[in-house]
């Protein structure tokens, strides 16, 4: 009985535990919204200190909890149950147990109203608005960043559905983040999986979409439904620590990830629920491109739906690559910092130097003493007389030692040989004693072998005779007297050997070391440096000669000479400085950034990122020693700020993400060097600016904020109307920023950039037409432009209306130039009349021809004669596209050598017609020249690319 | 014989150290209802596929007077493509041993089974599946039939009766992975 029971309850509890598990608390996924009375249309989402959502056991310990907030009792909220805060996009997730639990949305802002829900009214997915109790006091934050604002909203029965948001893509520092909201459109099963990859292409050619290949990818994410979530492990051999995507649920801390040289990306993706619909929203960043590139870098997404075999819905998205970069136009030029030269002054050491010079002197045959009266002797003999005499007479040169070395030819008996060399070595060496007291060594002295000849007929090309005396030296080894008979019985012994290359062989030679002591003077210097440019000077000869030299071209290859030359082999590849000297390194540096070139590795051995273990910057010091080895005062060698502010100001100009991961070590290094106000603190304010600092958040708080705008304002308008335009957002109600801006503009100077920033300010103010034209007096100087200006966000509508500024002001453009390219004749002769072509283009007749065809063209005659520069390259761009939109084949031809014509005159003109086939409304909407344009573009590149 | 094979089988149930293979423990509630207590394991051997090893028993259940001991080895296909997710079909055998006294007859024998059934599972949970299966087996015995009064172990353990019938099969188990 008992057992019956048993096997009765257990079963029952199986079945039930299975079953029960369902119902002891439920959980519920839920969102907020702020509706604002006034705009009834526009939806804030609040961030999470703000909104608190509490759930409750009954609707009692509900209301007493609100009565408790309501005064503000810090201990009302006690008897909760659970309770959260949504994310920056409202949404949450609270646990309600019990058939009685409420829920409670309590807000900290006073004028948002409260929300009461009990669990029957409560379901996943709802949407909970609460409502602004009339107008907020004073200025209220409600929008941050990282909101996403919900444009069009429509609420059905409590389900909203989001229209999909295009990305918007903002660059800064090298970094561009886009944000994108994408609505899938397919309702998942249970089963089901929704990948979501994003990309980033590379539109080289931005004239043609199907050329777009992919430049990066970014973090894949993922959203499982619930059975596929709980079954994924259960797959053969799965582990869920080597799933990729699985790596993507972990925690934002560890969600970065690092590519070669410490380059860390952010991305994330949360995914919504809607009705039918799955929402993702993506943000992702992308570096390592080029950022001065004016083609774009579209962002987009592939979005996959899986079950568990197979994908059963797939799209994709890409948008437009435009973006806004606030601060490409900042005007960013430092002067290079020239190391102290105090700090880095190099005496004159003294020298020890070898030389090694050859006597050929003529001496009788069979004897040791020299032909008399030959002028080779004479030469030979002054010229020995004058190298030490030199060395004498010079209070810095001291004659250390002398060594003398002779040799004999190898033709006659070996002994006699070996006695000669001896005796004409000493005679040598007499010869030098006359001259010095210092010791004076026959060092050697020996016969020449056979083979020494074989190597000088060799050398001078008598190739086959060289091979027949190393045979006989090889055939008779170590017999000189047998290799001479073989030698001498040689047919062109007499002509060739005997006359020529013996002779070459009784020869004497001497060394000698000299010191030389240092203080050599700048003119002995530059003597030898105008003697010969690759001099082996010292450090501290280098030094003075640096001094002295005016030209920069010059000094940067002395420079460069001198750090090759000077480095010390003791210390290289030591772990600092690498035996290099500091100066020149420094001055090289300084060279390269006054001719606007980078090189990253020049400084980096005088340079350690590294921290001390208390976080600090480490400043190493090295020993310093004098040539008698013995220790000097410490100097520094390494992290000095000079060194800190070039490598700063040449990472600033290259784009390379990993290199601007130091940046903020390079600043600590000059802050740490320097107290109170230094020559760098301009760069650094420019530094912390260039990386987001302009602006409160990771780099800078508020008040470091505003000294950098204020500092960087300063340096020049362009750089004002720069930082306020960047600190001009949609959330600056009192368009502040845009106001100080726009008074401004009357400052700037006359450049293309002022009038593209001109542009900007007037359509950020509504005055499209102002923008137009000075976007196309932009375009005027500098055309160049239109491709930026093409790719720019902050020139296009938020409105939705898809207005752009450059396609009216391409049109503007076109008009202006038409008069640019029109100049009055040289001669002012009547001769000439103008001739209307066509609305935009009028070109000068000969006046016979108006005379024959009176009747038909209109003339100017009051106006001044004018004709068409024919050597500017929108005269043959302009012709070319009146052609093209003519029908037959003569009028392509002539459309085609006149836009190959213009594209030779100014290759710029390439990118103006790949903007202009989808910007310029005269051209873009017609599909046939439109085709025809592109054709002809990719025949010219066909072209140039042979 | 039959419970030689039974405890081999009760010991191959401990094992369950098959490397990164999942594996499942489970208990047909229908038997345990009644009071046949079964137990079984699967194992997932490919990206479809699981074998498993179910036994059950009984001794005088309900105050019945009959024993029956059974080994059930069954291969499995899961069309969804996850093992112990949605619908599978299996394909088994069974051994069992059977001494059944009922309505004053005695049947005491061995029987094999085979036998196909489909069935699917509900995900509970992480770990939790419901297991609902239906099937036929095709079952072949050979028993000693008498009644109570016969003194028929007299003589010998001869078999006297013999045959094939059909079988149904209707489980519905909850099994538990635990690793």
């Amino acid at each position: 009985m008992r057992l019956r029971l048993f096997y009765i309850l257990s079963s029952l509890f199986l079945f039930l535990f299975a079953i029960g598990e369902l119902h002891a608390q439920t959980v519920y996924k839920m969102s907020i919204d702020v509706v604002d009375p006034d705009k009834p249309m526009f939806v804030y989402n609040r961030y999470e200190d703000e909104i608190t959502v509490y759930s409750f056991i009954n609707k009692k310990d509900a209301e007493d909890a609100l009565k408790g907030l309501q005064k503000q009792d810090k201990g009302a909220t006690k008897v909760k149950y659970a309770s959260t805060t949504p994310n920056y996009k409202g949404e949450f997730t609270i646990e309600m147990y019990g058939s009685e639990a409420t829920l409670l949305v309590w807000c900290e802002d006073l004028f948002i109203s409260h929300a009461m829900f009990s669990i029957k009214q409560c379901r996943s997915g709802m949407k909970i608005e609460l409502k602004k109790k009339g107008k907020a006091q004073g200025k209220q934050k409600l929008m941050t960043d990282e909101d996403q604002r919900l444009d069009q909203v429509t609420i059905d029965a409590k389900q909203i559905k989001s229209t999909e948001k295009p990305s918007d893509s903002v660059e800064e520092d090298g970094v561009m983040t886009s944000r994108a909201t994408y609505v899938i459109p397919y309702k998942m099963e249970s089963n089901m999986r929704v990948v979501v990859q994003p990309l980033w292409y590379d539109r080289i050619d931005f004239s043609d979409e199907e050329s777009d290949s992919v430049f990066s990818y970014g973090n894949a994410f993922f959203y499982d439904k619930f059975d596929y979530n709980v079954t994924q492990d259960r797959r053969m051999d799965y582990d869920i620590m080597h799933d990729k995507l699985y790596s993507m649920t972990l925690p934002d801390s560890m969600r970065y990830y690092v590519l070669e040289d410490t380059i860390r990306r952010y991305s994330r993706i949360e995914f919504t629920e809607g009705h039918d619909t799955i929402i993702a929203h993506v943000v992702d960043t992308l570096s390592g491109y080029d950022p001065n590139a004016s083609h774009p870098y579209p962002f987009g997404a592939i979005i996959k739906v899986f079950d568990y075999n197979v994908p059963v819905y797939s799209t994709d998205r890409k948008d437009d690559g435009e973006r806004r970069s606030p601060l490409k136009f900042i005007d960013f030029t430092f002067k290079e910092f020239l190391p102290d030269d105090d700090k880095f002054f190099e005496r004159q050491e003294d020298v020890r130097i070898d030389k090694d010079e050859e006597l050929h002197l003529n001496f009788e045959v069979g004897k040791s003493t020299i032909v008399a009266n030959d002028s080779t002797n004479m030469k030979q003999l002054n010229k020995l007389r004058d190298t030490f005499i030199a060395i004498r007479e010079n209070e810095k040169r001291s004659l250390v030692k002398v060594e003398v070395y002779g040799m004999a030819s190898p033709d006659g008996s070996e002994e006699k040989n070996k006695s000669l060399a001896k005796e004409r070595a000493t005679y040598v060496q007499r010869e030098i004693k006359r001259y010095t007291n210092r010791p004076v060594e026959i060092k050697d002295s020996r016969v020449a072998g056979w083979d020494c000849l074989a190597d000088s007929l060799a050398r001078d090309g008598y190739v086959n005779e060289a091979k027949e005396v190393k045979d006989i030296v090889e055939k008779f080894p170590n017999n000189m007297m047998a290799q001479g008979y073989r030698v001498a019985a040689l047919p062109y012994y007499k002509s060739i050997i005997k006359d020529i290359y013996l002779p070459k062989l009784r020869t004497v030679r001497f060394k000698y070391t000299e010191n030389y002591e240092g203080q050599k003077s700048i003119d002995k210097i530059l003597e030898d440096y105008n003697n010969n440019a690759n001099t082996l000077f010292q450090r501290g000869e280098f030094w003075s000669l640096f001094k002295h030299i005016k030209d920069k071209k010059e000094l940067e290859g002395v420079v460069r000479h001198a750090l090759k030359v000077t480095r010390d082999t003791e210390t290289e590849n030591s772990k600092y400085c690498d035996g290099y000297w500091p100066y020149a390194a420094a001055l090289l540096a300084c060279c390269y950034i006054a001719r606007d070139t980078i090189d990253m590795q020049l400084l980096e051995p005088f340079l350690d990122y590294t921290l001390n273990a208390d976080g600090t910057i480490k400043i190493i010091r090295a020993i310093k020693r004098d040539g008698d080895g013995n220790a000097a005062p410490i100097v520094n060698y390494v992290n000095w700020p000079e060194f800190a502010a070039n490598q700063l100001i040449m990472t600033l100009k290259q784009h390379k993400r990993s290199y601007k991961n130091k940046i903020p070590i390079l600043e600590g290094i000059m802050n740490k060097a320097c107290t109170g106000t230094t020559p760098y603190d301009t760069l650094m304010s420019f530094s912390k600016c260039l990386r987001g600092g302009y602006k409160a958040g990771k780099v800078s708080t508020e008040e470091e904020a505003e000294k950098i705008r204020r500092v960087v304002s300063s340096t020049s308008v362009t750089n004002r109307v720069v930082i306020n335009l960047a600190m001009d957002t949609p959330e600056d109600a009192d368009v502040k920023y845009l106001n100080m801006a726009m008074a401004d503009t009357l400052n700037l100077p006359d450049n293309p950039v002022s009038d593209y920033l001109k542009s900007i300010i007037y359509f950020r103010k509504g005055d499209k037409t102002e923008a137009e034209t000075c976007l196309a007096r932009c375009f005027e100087k500098d055309i160049t432009k239109i491709a930026v200006a093409s790719n720019d966000k902050d020139l296009i509508s938020n409105a939705g209306d898809g207005y752009r500024v450059i396609e009216n002001a391409i049109n503007v453009w076109k008009n202006r130039m038409s008069d640019v390219i029109m100049h009055p004749a040289m001669d002012n002769k009547p001769d000439t009349v103008m001739v209307a072509l066509s609305d935009t283009t009028m070109v000068a007749l000969p006046d016979s021809t108006l005379l024959a065809q009176t009747d038909s063209l209109p003339s100017t005659p009051s106006k001044p004669s004018l004709v068409v520069d024919e050597k500017h390259p929108y005269t043959w761009y302009i012709r070319a596209l009146e052609s093209i939109k003519k029908s037959g084949n003569n009028n392509y031809e002539d459309a085609k050598s006149a836009l190959f014509k213009c594209f030779d005159i100014d290759k710029r003109y390439v990118n103006v017609l790949v903007v202009s086939l989808k910007r310029d409304i005269s051209i873009r909407n017609n599909e046939e020249i439109v085709e025809k344009l592109k054709g002809l573009l990719s025949e010219y590149k066909k072209k140039s690319k042979k | 014989m039959i419970k030689k094979i039974f405890i081999i089988g009760l010991l191959l149930l401990s094992v369950s150290y098959v490397k990164a293979q999942m594996v499942a423990i489970k208990s047909d509630i229908v038997k345990d209802v009644a009071m046949i207590p079964s137990l079984g394991t699967d194992i997932v051997v490919g990206e479809k596929h699981t074998i498993g090893l179910n036994l059950y028993g009984c001794t005088k259940p309900w105050g019945k007077d009959l024993t029956i001991m059974a080994i059930s080895p069954e291969f499995r296909y899961w069309f969804s493509g996850r093992p112990f997710t949605r619908h599978f079909i299996g394909f088994s055998a069974q051994m069992a041993n059977y001494d059944i006294h009922w309505n004053k007859k005695i049947y005491e024998g061995n029987s094999v089974a085979m036998g196909v059934a489909m069935g699917y599972t509900l995900n509970l949970s992480k770990r939790l599946n419901l297991e609902l299966l239906t099937g036929l087996n095709v079952l072949g015995f050979k028993q000693k039939e008498y009644y109570e009064g016969d003194r028929y172990d007299y003589y010998g353990s001869r078999t006297n009766s013999d045959g094939i019938m059909l079988v149904p099969r209707i489980e519905a188990s909850i099994s538990y992975i635990i690793r």
